[in-house]
Formats: C-alpha cells, structure tokens, sequence
C-alpha cells in the first residue's frame, strides 16, 4: 500500500475526505483485502491513541477509573460524554442559498463541483418569474432552487438518483444526496449508487431503501403523499429538530401525511407490485387436523401431502374447531413433528404461516418452529401474553419482531399469521396487520427466514426442540386448542390474510377469485 | 411496527453483575476499534454507537455461556447497531458505502484478539516516544480537541501539526507492527526442545 492510499484512510478517518477522495477509497477497499486490513489497523491505532489520551486527561486529574465503574444505569464506562445527535437541519436551510451553475473545475471529472443537472426539459415547460436563472437542457446545479411554473423537468444527481419534477413545483437541489421539495409533484427513483437519497419535504423526510417512489405536496395544505412504486422507503415525520417517528412503507402503499408529519391514512395499493400480490405463493401444506390416522399421522391436505406425526397422541383430543376438528394440547411434551420435510421447509425463503388458535400458554406458547442440529439456528413463530411473535437465532444473537395485542380471550379462536418477503416480516391477528419490519426489535438483526437456517433438520407445531439463549437445552411448547395451520412457500398480502381470516378451512389461492 | 415492551428482568447476580463490569472494562476498547474499524469516523459517533452496545450486552448478558467470548459476542452486537446507524443516521455525509461497512464489519469479526494485541502494544510504544512526542500526540487526541486551536496555541499551522501528528502515527504504528511480528517468531513457550 502506497503513502498516497495511506493517507485516504488517514482523511477518511479524520473525516477530512473529499467526495473524490471517498471514490477512489471505496474502489481501493473494494478491491483489496489488504487496504482493508489496513483501515482496520489504522483505525484501531485511532481509538488506541483516544482511549489512551483519555485516561491520560483522567490520571492527571486524579480519577482512577476503575473505580467509577458503576452499575449499569444508562452509561457505562468512560463513555458518559457522549454528545447528543444534531438532526442535520443546516443542509436544508442552506438550500435557500443561491443556486449555482457548476463549473467544470476538475476535467478528469465530468460533474466538476456540480451536484445535479438538468437532463431534459418537456416542450411546454415554463418557469416562475422568481426562478433565479435560465434553465436549459443540460446545465450544471449546484444549490438551490428550481420553480417550476407548468410542463415537466427531468434531474440527475451526481449520485445517479433520478428526479422527474411536474409544474407547478419548486424544488430545491441540496447534496448528491439530498433534495427538498417544497411544493408539486416529483418521481423518484434511486439506483443502487443513490440508496438512501432523501426528499425532504416540510413535515418528513422521504429517505430511498433502494426504489422508485412519488411524492405530490399539496400547495396550499402542505399534505403530502407519498406513493412508493417499488421497494421500500422509510419516512421520518416530524417537524426538524423534533424526535422523529420512522415509518416503513412498502411497494404498493402510499401515505397521506400532514402538515405536522402525522399520518392521516396508509393506503394498501396491491396491484402495484406483484412480488406481494401473494401472486407468488403457493400452498405447501395445509393440516386440518379433522382426522388423526393410524400411527399418529396427521394428513396434509394439500398436493404436497406434507403428512405430520403427531408425538404423544394420547396427550390430545379432537374437539370441534373453527372448522372440522382441532387439536386440543393439554399437556406438554406434545408435538406435531414435522422433521421429516424439515429440508422442504428449510427452502422457503419467504413463506407465511396461518392457524387458528384458542386459550395458548400465555407465558409462551410456540405456533412453529424450524431449526438446525443446535440451538443456534432457527426461526419461530410464538405467542406471549401480550404478543404474536416472529424470533430467530443466527449464532450468537436472538431477535425478533412482535405485533401487541390486548390479550388472549378465554375460549375465544384466534387467526394468527406471520409473513416473510423481501426482507420484511409481517405479523397479524385476525386479518389486521399488527407489527412488521425489516430488522428485530432488540438489537436491529436483519430477518432470517427458513431458507437461513443451517443444517435445518428439525420442524415442528407446537415445539421448539431448544429454545435456549444462553446455558442449558429449553424445550418450549404450545398448550391450547389449534386448528386448520397453512404454509405457504411466498408472502401472501394483506387481502390474503384477510380472506384466510374471514373463510376458515379455506385456502389461498392465487389467481381464483375471492370475495 | 410493534416495538417489544421491556421485559422485566431477572436480576443479575452480584457476581454476574462484577463479571459484566470487568468483561466491558477489559473490553471496551478493542468495542470501539471495531466499530471505528467499520467506517465510523467520527469519535462522538463511535461513542454513541458503544453505549449502546453496552446497554445491549447488559441486557442480554445472562445470554452469553463463556464469557471468554465476550469481545466476539459485542462485536456481533455492534455490527448491527453499526448497520443500523449507518442506514438512519449517515444518511447526508461522506461514509463509506453500506456493502463496505458490511464487509468491513464482518472481516473484522475474526480479529478482536489481534486488535487487542496491537492495542496492548500500543501503550508499549506510546511509552517510547520522546516526553514532547508524547504530549503532543495526548493533546491531539483529548476528547474535544481540536487540530486547529491547538495549532494556532502553539503557534503553528494546522497543517504543519497534522504532518506532525501524521509522522508521529506512523512511527507508533511502526512499531507496533514491528512488537507483533516479534511475537509471532518467539518459540512457543509450551513446546520443549
């Protein structure tokens, strides 16, 4: 590694770097194993020498800081000065500054010190007498705003995110990264280069997970919009400076928001991507539980013909359920063992399971599980006094993802589901969505779905073989009554929950009509 | 989305309370290498970033079997805070893309025991330098502290102490390489001739 990399990592880590200079440092630790080592060193010599330092400033003031170890209360260590996070509220500000028409300073780079330009403009385009320069197709913008009185403005930025702008809008270019819209209608789509380019808006920040989106804010009432056409977007609503609420939306949704950064209304727009229609998912088991065969078999009613063994028969009842039979569990050490087609399971990469459920365990009660040969490798989908649940352990971390509820009423069916698609979980109860989210809410793991599991091997309802986080093999179980439990091999959508909720017995299918 | 409430929690014996406390302070540092080691830049961020950490090994610490596996185990931790803060707070600044803090974070999960060596080493070579070397480099790095003002208090450019500073690294950073290549060629000790 030469002196002159050396010092990118150096600028880098003194956060002095150029947008030129953190190119050329990702193509460098892009492609080099050995640069990356290098970082890495350098960057614990950084620390290194911090930490040093501040026990230096300690000793020469006279603390021994082994001392003030105290018990954990919200600040550990050394570390109690941690100073609080500005929202970069000064970037939008600065869009007001005065536009600035980029000179091509550097020749070796096409954008010189431009932030985005104008690709095309439509015939009829006009511009508000307020507008601060002329616009014309393909000139360089830096700073500032863009007013467009009628006709439509195609702009790129230098990050490579796409914004199509329609008259009446003004419009104001802040970073490569970052653009504001003060009024009109803008269609975004952000390439891989541009993930998280942000629209901000005066109640929210619109921030891309890799998509194309719309956003429309209403001239007057300052209501906006937000449609997303593909992938995902977070939403930060609130006022700057405020603590800001982020919420998820998905291809097909849209979100009214107003003025404040409240959410008047998500819409569920299901035709617009089909990835989450359910148009992708398919029947892969369906146990009614109506009949119990010789041997304990549990019959699949599905093309599958996924049979399940049921372990410790004389330990469950047939009584009448949501519809047919359902199994009433009253003891532990019951299962419906689903080993056998653990590897059928173990393909799913998304998938949903649907059941109906009366009276579970309320201190735990496990619907489903999957794992490997050890504790360290599954996913489950629970219940808890106040939860539906979707847990899974990769290694050393456990994580999950919850949706409330307001209890378990005695005697009383339950529809519980859990879907898992395009990176996102979501859980529900009798056909409402109660929670969902790409990342658990402990400690913000990414979902693992059955596909994740390692050596999946074992697979059942009503079991978890060890449940354990920490020392010790913890089987976990399900007491209650369930009936008629469906999977799927693909997420199916809000409507289809809702069909499976409202038709008990019956299957989803994609492509028939439902009422 | 749902978040989970708190859970009340089971306390923590005293003993396993004093373990935590020992395995954080031993620890925390080669925590903050790491996360720094992932593209963090700024100092304020790697330490809002570790308290968090530190909170969430608290609160997961009666999880963890052998508690020799706790540099491991917090680094897994923080890769995902790390993640996670990259993705909502370094939205607008010049950071390294996401797949190289993945990358980073992940190459790095198999180097706390190095890190902690060079760290160890460190201190060492600190030692060595010139008392004047020393001070500067103390002073350089205090929380707070600013290249600019402390250049213009001892009437110097900003430029010309960052090449300082610049030199002084290297040669700590010589020399650190130099006391872990040393110890890589001593004979193992439980080996007899």
């Amino acid at each position: 590694m030469n002196e002159h990399e050396q010092h990118l990592i150096r600028d880098y880590l003194d956060d002095r770097i150029t947008p030129k200079g953190l190119e050329r440092l990702e193509r460098l630790l892009e492609s080099d194993g050995s640069a990356r080592a290098e970082f890495r060193a350098m960057a614990t010599l950084e620390e290194g020498l911090r930490d040093l330092a501040i026990e230096n400033t300690m000793v020469s003031h006279g603390h021994d800081m082994t001392h003030n170890l105290a018990a954990p209360s919200g600040h550990f260590g050394r570390w109690s000065h941690v100073k609080q996070f500005g929202i970069a509220t000064l970037s939008v500000v600065c869009v007001i500054v005065t536009i600035l028409l980029a000179r091509q300073a550097d020749r070796g780079d096409e954008w010189g010190t431009a932030i985005a330009r104008i690709e095309s403009l439509s015939k009829d385009v006009s511009f508000l007498p307020d507008q601060e320069f002329a616009v014309s197709e393909g000139i360089s913008l830096g700073k500032g705003w863009l007013r467009l009185e009628r006709g439509r403005a195609r702009v790129l930025f230098r990050s490579g995110a796409t914004v199509d702008l329609e008259g009446p809008a003004v419009f104001g270019i802040d970073t490569p990264m970052r653009a504001y819209l003060d009024y009109g209608k803008v269609s975004v789509h952000a390439p891989e280069t541009a993930r998280d380019f942000i629209v901000a808006t005066e109640s929210m920040e619109v921030v891309d997970l890799g998509t194309r989106f719309e956003i429309h804010v209403d001239a007057k009432s300052h209501e906006s919009k937000v449609s997303v056409i593909e992938g995902l977007v977070d939403l930060h609503l609130g006022s700057r400076g405020a603590n800001r609420i982020i919420q998820s939306l998905e291809a097909g949704c849209a979100a009214l928001v107003d003025e404040t950064g409240r959410i008047i209304e998500i819409r569920n727009n299901a035709a617009v991507d089909p990835a989450r229609t359910g148009a992708n998912a398919q029947l892969l088991a369906h146990w009614t539980f109506d009949t119990v065969g010789g041997l304990g078999v549990v019959e699949d009613s599905s093309a599958r013909q996924l049979d399940a063994i049921l372990r410790m028969p004389d330990q469950t009842r047939l009584i009448a359920g949501v519809s047919g039979k359902a199994f009433s569990i009253d003891g532990r050490d019951v299962a419906v063992d689903l080993c056998e087609h653990a590897s059928v399971l173990a393909q799913m990469s998304s998938f949903t399971l649907s059941a109906w459920v009366r009276n579970p365990d309320e201190s735990l009660a496990i619907v489903f599980s999957l794992s490997g040969e050890t504790e360290q490798h599954r996913v489950q989908f629970y219940l808890t006094r106040g939860f539906v649940r979707f847990g899974w352990q990769d290694g050393l971390y456990f994580d999950s993802i919850s949706g409330g509820v307001d209890g378990w009423n005695a005697d009383q069916w339950y529809h519980v589901a859990v879907t898992a698609g395009d990176g996102v979980v979501r859980l529900y109860r009798d056909g409402e969505l109660l929670g969902s989210g790409a990342v658990g809410s402990n400690i913000g793991a990414p979902i693992s779905t059955p596909s994740m599991v390692k050596d999946a091997s074992r697979a059942y309802l009503g079991r978890l073989h060890d449940g354990r986080q920490g020392a010790g093999t913890v089987h976990q179980w399900f007491t209650g009554q369930i009936d008629d439990v469906q999977i799927y091999s693909g997420a199916l959508n809000n409507e289809a929950i809702r069909f499976l909720h409202a038709n008990s017995g019956e299957v989803w299918s994609a492509g028939a009509l439902h009422e | 989305m749902s978040n989970e409430l708190p859970v009340p929690k089971e306390s923590i014996p005293p003993a396993r309370h004093d373990l935590f406390v020992q395995a954080l302070a031993r620890h925390e540092r080669v925590i903050r290498a790491y996360i720094r080691g992932a593209g963090v830049s700024r100092p304020e961020d790697v330490d809002e970033i570790a308290q968090e950490v530190s909170l969430i090994a608290w609160q997961k610490f009666d999880q963890l079997d052998r508690v020799e596996d706790f540099p491991r185990w917090a680094c897994v931790i923080a890769k995902y805070r790390v993640l996670d803060f990259r993705r909502k707070r370094f939205r607008d600044r010049l950071v390294l893309n996401e797949k190289l803090f993945d990358l980073l974070l992940e190459e790095a999960l198999d180097e706390t025991k190095t890190q902690n060596a060079r760290l160890n080493k460190l201190e060492h070579c600190l030692g060595q330098l010139p008392a004047a070397s020393k001070k500067l480099l103390m002073a350089a790095y205090e929380p707070g502290a600013s290249i600019d003002e402390f250049a213009r208090s001892v009437g110097k450019s900003a430029n010309a102490l960052y090449q300082r500073l610049w030199r002084l690294r290297q040669i700590l950073r010589k020399c650190v390489d130099d006391a872990l290549s040393k110890d890589a060629t001593l004979p193992n000790p439980s080996v007899s001739p």
